[in-house]
């Protein structure tokens, strides 16, 4: 399991991606972040993201906090958030 | 320019035309396969020297046809009139691309479009079937513009877009979309966008693909296609270039010289001056701003001038304008048809700039000397004629005409030979091509090397030197591909981590020796015996009959390649048997040395100059064959019970050394019976070494000659070195004693004198 809630007082807890994040991790983070739109992704423990993964990060678009650790995406691709969208696009 | 680029051009002229050639008479004789492979070899070299600049649609196009050709080569692709055809359209722009590159530094604009559509068409020979789907170059899709906006700047070179729509049910097969991106080499930029509006909040399938991703990447097309090639039913690719975002034929695309020379044009024909003057000024106008035009590829805006230019100044201002604004002017694909036959006179302007020769101002002072003293001789023929009138004595007349025959004689020597050296020119202009192949080389297999040279200064025939790059690369090549080890190996054998390459020239009698040496492995005589026999070369029994010298020289046997697998580098089995064949054409041979561990020292022995050489023309049956003198040592006549039957053939004793007789008719292959004199006339003659005694059956002449490199049909005589027309127009065949005895070595017999 890749794709762990973790519960913090006074917030809607966050939801931290780690090591290899493959195809089947996709459902478990969208379920996730269907239940409470309000949780945010932690990606930077995430090294190697499956497209379906970045897929519904795009889709559902949550708030993404820290850099992420897979350097390819973090290269290449827009983070997903609202906010940060476009920040680190070349 | 630069020297280095003066010689690439000269020498990108040449192989153009002679593979134009091998490819017209492909089409009458598309069962030749030493033409199909004079062109793959020609293309080969075409792409090695054009990969020393930096044009890469030039490489990629010259890529294309090499494998293209190469898949000819194999007997994978048929020769046909769409090859062909191909092929000469590559050669055409190889040309037209060298002229721009002279004239401006610089490929033309349209160079990039032109040579996708070339090499894909290369491709699509190669594999007819379905392809992933390639939309027409120079209309660039939005998609691709868009990406090319979203970078900060443009890509600086040609780079190719990728627009890959995943399957809705990709993630099923086990395909990860951007898994196959993160392999793009050279990525420029990536964009992933939803390939269809999303459904609504709510509803999300996270298993369904539904994304559009694009991508930039600066890497060649092929390196950029080849991840996705399991998914290339869902992949459009289309190549970018620099300037393809602006519109093609917008004025900014313009090379800024060309600009500047239309510029200069208009205001030339604006300045006043006299009537007389101004039609031939406006036609110099024309052309300039024509073969500017020309020059960027821009063949319709050219032809628009010169008819201009019929019309008068008042059509010709505009029409050079309206060239400056980009108007008129339409994609490549029409420009090249609409000129058409007009392309033909900017071909013949570049190959008369070609040929240049710089010489050293010394050398012509001696020529035009002594140039003086030949008229001086000549007016004493005048006076030799005066006194043949006067009656004088024939006796006395007749020595003073040989006296000045003997004077005209030495002075014709001397002017041949100092005229010859103005072709001189040193190995150095070569040596020097040398160091960026031989970086790039040791850099893409991960080896290190150290190059040395010695001997630069060693002077050739420019014919020579010029032809001494294609071969010596060969050889450069399978030194560092072949030769050396990889660092790790050559510190577990205790030997520098870096390689070393040494390229050496120097003087050789009256030639030069050109060698490569490295210091790697060596080549190993079984490993030769295995392949040689495995290539269907020579038989089993055969190779292990032979030493270990003859063993190695196989290297040299054509079809023979050491190389496992076709590397990038060399070892696509254009090796050695290249590099005996152009030595052989320069009239020069190549040998091999090599110590299993130590190294490999490959040499060249070739002629200096086209020098007039003594000749001895000896005869054999009803046939006559001429002798450089300098490898005769000495003509003896002995009594055949002198000549004894030794093991494997004959040998006689000449003052206290014993000879090897051969009789020069069963070297030459000719058919005559032997000898019945009770004396055999034996032509002592000594080359690589050895020393051999050659029967022959009389003594002829001898006479100063041009030895020329045999070419034609007689350059496959085995033995014979040149030709030289004889008094009466009659073609003498020069043997050459070292290759008459290479050959013999080859057979394996081990006749090599006993007595050196």
């Amino acid at each position: 399991m890749t794709v762990t809630l973790l519960a913090e007082d006074g917030t809607n807890g966050t939801i931290r991606l780690e090591g290899t994040c493959s195809v089947e991790d996709a459902d478990t983070l969208a379920s996730l972040i269907f239940e409470d739109a309000g949780r945010t992704v932690d990606w930077a423990a995430c090294t190697r993201m499956h497209t379906a993964v970045y897929q519904a990060l795009l889709r559902l678009r949550p708030v993404v906090r820290g850099t992420c650790g897979d350097t390819f995406v973090d290269r290449w691709l827009p983070p997903p958030s609202p906010e940060k969208r476009g920040a680190t696009q070349t | 320019m630069n020297d280095l680029l003066e010689q690439f051009l000269v020498e990108t002229r040449e192989l153009v035309q002679s593979a134009t050639e091998d490819l017209l008479a492909l089409e009458g004789r598309p069962g030749d396969a030493e033409a199909v492979n004079r062109v793959f070899r020609a293309f080969h070299t075409l792409k090695g020297s054009v990969g020393l600049f930096d044009y890469p649609p030039w490489f990629a196009l010259l890529h294309a046809a090499e494998d293209g050709l190469s898949a000819a080569r194999a007997g994978n692709l048929a020769v046909d009139a769409r090859l062909i055809d191909l092929s000469l359209e590559a050669l055409d722009a190889t040309a037209r691309w060298s002229d721009a590159v002279e004239a401006t530094g610089r490929l033309p604009d349209t160079a990039a479009g032109e040579s996708s559509a070339l090499a894909e068409r290369y491709r699509s020979l190669l594999s007819p079937g379905p392809r992933s789907t390639t939309e027409a170059t120079g209309a660039v899709p939005d998609w691709a513009a868009r990406l090319v906006a979203s970078m900060a700047e443009a890509p600086a070179g040609p780079s190719t877009a990728v627009r890959y729509r995943p399957r809705g049910d990709c993630f099923f097969s086990g395909d990860d979309p951007l898994g196959l991106v993160r392999k793009v080499p050279g990525l420029l930029a990536v964009s992933v966008e939803p390939a269809m509006p999303w459904p609504p909040d709510g509803e999300f399938d996270a298993y369904a693909c539904n994304l559009d991703i694009t991508l930039l990447a600066g890497a060649p097309r092929p390196e950029v296609e080849a991840p996705f090639r399991l998914v290339s039913d869902q992949v459009t690719v289309v190549d970018v270039y620099a300037t393809g975002t602006a519109r093609p034929s917008s004025a900014s695309a313009m090379d800024p010289v060309v600009a500047a020379i239309l510029g200069e044009q208009l205001l030339a024909m604006a300045a006043p001056g006299d009537t007389e003057t101004a039609h031939g000024r406006l036609e110099a106008c024309a052309r300039s701003a024509a073969n500017a035009l020309r020059s960027i590829g821009r063949d319709a805006d050219a032809e628009r001038c010169r008819e201009a230019l019929e019309r008068g100044a008042a059509s010709l201002g505009p029409a050079i304008e309206a060239a400056l604004a980009g108007g008129g002017a339409t994609g490549p694909r029409s420009d090249r048809e609409a000129s058409g036959a007009y392309e033909r006179p900017s071909g013949a302007h570049g190959g008369g700039t070609a040929r240049t020769l710089r010489v050293d101002a010394v050398r012509v002072d001696a020529l035009v000397s002594q140039v003086g003293e030949l008229v001086v001789a000549r007016n004493a023929l005048g006076r030799l004629a005066a006194r043949a009138e006067a009656g004088e004595n024939p006796v006395t007349l007749a020595r003073a005409i040989r006296e000045a025959d003997a004077d005209i004689g030495r002075l014709a020597t001397s002017l041949h030979r100092d005229a010859v050296s103005l072709r001189l020119m040193p190995l150095s202009e070569v040596f020097r091509r040398f160091a960026r192949p031989v970086r790039e080389a040791a850099r893409s297999l991960g080896k290190e090397v150290r190059l040395d040279f010695e001997g630069e200064g060693t002077e050739a025939d420019k014919g020579i030197v010029e032809n001494l790059f294609e071969p010596l690369l060969h050889v450069v090549r399978n030194a560092v591909d072949h030769g050396l080890e990889d660092t790790g190996t050559r510190l577990r054998l205790g030997k520098p981590a870096a390689g070393r390459i040494s390229i050496a020239a120097g003087q050789d009698g009256d030639g030069i020796v050109v060698s490569v040496s490295d210091d790697g492995r060596g080549i190993d005589p079984a490993f030769i015996r295995r392949r040689a026999v495995e290539r269907g070369l020579r038989s089993r029994d055969a190779v292990s009959a032979m030493d270990d010298v003859a063993v190695t020289d196989l290297i040299f046997a054509p079809g023979f390649s050491t190389a496992g697998s076709v590397g990038a580098l060399s070892g696509r089995g254009v090796g050695m048997d290249a590099v005996r064949a152009a030595a052989e054409r320069m009239g020069g041979r190549v040998s091999v040395e090599s110590r299993a561990g130590a190294g490999t020292t490959v040499a060249l022995h070739l002629p200096r100059t086209v020098a007039l050489a003594r000749v001895l023309v000896v005869g054999i049956g009803i046939e006559s064959y001429g002798f450089a003198m300098d490898a005769v040592d000495e003509v003896v006549r002995v009594p055949r019970s002198a000549i004894h039957a030794v093991a494997g053939g004959a040998a006689t004793v000449l003052r206290g050394r014993t000879l090897p007789v051969l009789r020069l008719a069963d070297l030459l292959d000719r058919r005559y019976s032997a000898g019945i004199a009770m004396e055999a006339l034996l032509l002592v003659v000594r080359a690589d070494g050895q020393t051999v005694a050659l029967e022959i059956d009389r003594l002829e002449d001898r006479l100063d000659a041009v030895v020329r490199a045999p070419s034609g049909l007689v350059g496959t005589v085995p033995g014979v070195g040149g030709t030289t027309t004889l008094g009466d127009g009659t073609v003498l065949l020069v043997v050459d004693p070292a290759a008459l005895l290479a050959n013999l070595a080859l057979v394996g017999q081990g006749t090599s004198g006993d007595g050196r």
